[in-house]
């Protein structure tokens, strides 16, 4: 019985010294700036008070629809800004949150983009690796400038 | 260009990177092979092979670890991805990125059916995987590390976490399970 479980310690001990060579496998590694998913969570939560702002402008000046707490949220901001006169497309405080889509699409470009330095032709290689998250916050972010753009020239 | 080429030149000891280059190429061979051996599987080892190396250059940048005590610390990043491999079905690598380049392609071939046919389908490891298969994850993981690794009890301890009576414990027990398995 002992002899079996010295055959098994013996066949075990043989796999150590099987090896695959794996050159070809080795993985490029390239380090991201800032990581995507403490990247994609900041930026979701910048773009939220600029999306809401601009959806509760869309529903009042478009659908003409009124959700009170959506739609009183844009109109309070364009309020307190004393020189909007309630013109949200000159307030000052629009102009800043619109400002916050940009700074979210910096953090994700931050977070797709990989950088790798290639010290023998000293070379420096930047490339991007898209993800779904990334994707959406860039969306959003055109979206609401977009939304912006088409207020600003309309009026 | 793997991390490898990325750290030659002249900055090899002298940042960490270049350090931590030291360490992937003395040891990515090795953790692929365990990682081969543990799965039987060529892709699902690359996998977690390349996870293992990029989670521990992203702890090296956070906190070194000396040369010297870098082989344990990488079987336990290793082991701990095929832990996470266990509980999720489908495995996704979320940190690794592959780029595979075209003219690569012939040698991944040749690499894969190398391996292939040195270890997987060796019939001695088929038989010796089947069995291993039919132990708890602590048993295959304490006789692979000593037997297959070649480790030291005092290393797997310090991989495991486990104490060295433990250990000895759990390889006595498993081993027996192979040899009533392989009788019956």
């Amino acid at each position: 019985m002992k002899n079996d479980i010295k055959e098994i310690e013996n066949q075990l001990t043989q796999l150590s010294h099987m090896n695959t060579s794996i050159t070809h496998h080795k993985e490029i590694i390239k380090e991201p700036i800032l990581l995507a998913k403490r990247a994609n969570p900041v930026a979701l939560g910048l773009l939220a008070f600029p999306m809401l702002f601009m959806i509760g402008i869309i529903l009042k000046h478009e659908i003409h629809a009124e959700v009170p707490w959506i739609t009183g949220f844009s109109e309070w901001l364009v309020n307190i800004d004393p020189h909007s006169s309630g013109n949200f497309v000159s307030s000052n405080i629009s102009q800043l949150l619109l400002g916050l889509p940009l700074i979210a699409i910096i953090l994700v470009l931050f977070s797709i983009l990989r950088s790798a330095k290639v010290n023998e032709n000293r070379e420096f290689e930047l490339s991007f690796k898209l993800n779904i998250w990334g994707g959406v916050i860039i969306i959003l972010s055109f979206l609401i400038f977009l939304a912006y753009m088409v207020f600003l020239f309309s009026r | 260009m793997d991390l490898s080429q990325k750290y030659t030149g002249q900055v090899i000891t002298d940042t960490q990177a270049g350090r931590f280059g030291i360490i992937y190429e003395s040891y990515f061979s090795r953790i692929f092979n365990f990682l081969l051996k543990k799965s039987g599987n060529f892709s699902l080892a690359r996998d977690l092979c390349a996870d293992t190396f990029l989670k521990a250059f992203l702890s090296f940048q956070k906190r070194e670890v000396k040369f010297q005590e870098s082989l344990p610390w990488l079987y336990k990043i290793a082991l701990n991805e095929y832990r996470l491999h266990l509980r999720s079905r489908k495995y996704k690598p979320k940190l690794v990125l592959k780029e595979i380049i075209p003219e690569q392609e012939d040698s991944f071939l040749e690499e894969e059916q190398q391996a292939e046919q040195e270890i997987l389908s060796n019939e001695n490891y088929r038989k010796l995987h089947s069995l291993l298969a039919q132990l708890k994850e602590v048993q295959k993981n304490c006789i692979m590390l000593k037997y297959v690794e070649g480790l030291s009890l005092e290393e797997i301890s310090q991989i495991t976490g486990l104490k060295v009576g433990t250990i000895k414990s759990h390889v006595s027990r498993g081993l027996k399970k192979m040899r009533d398995i392989s009788n019956s």
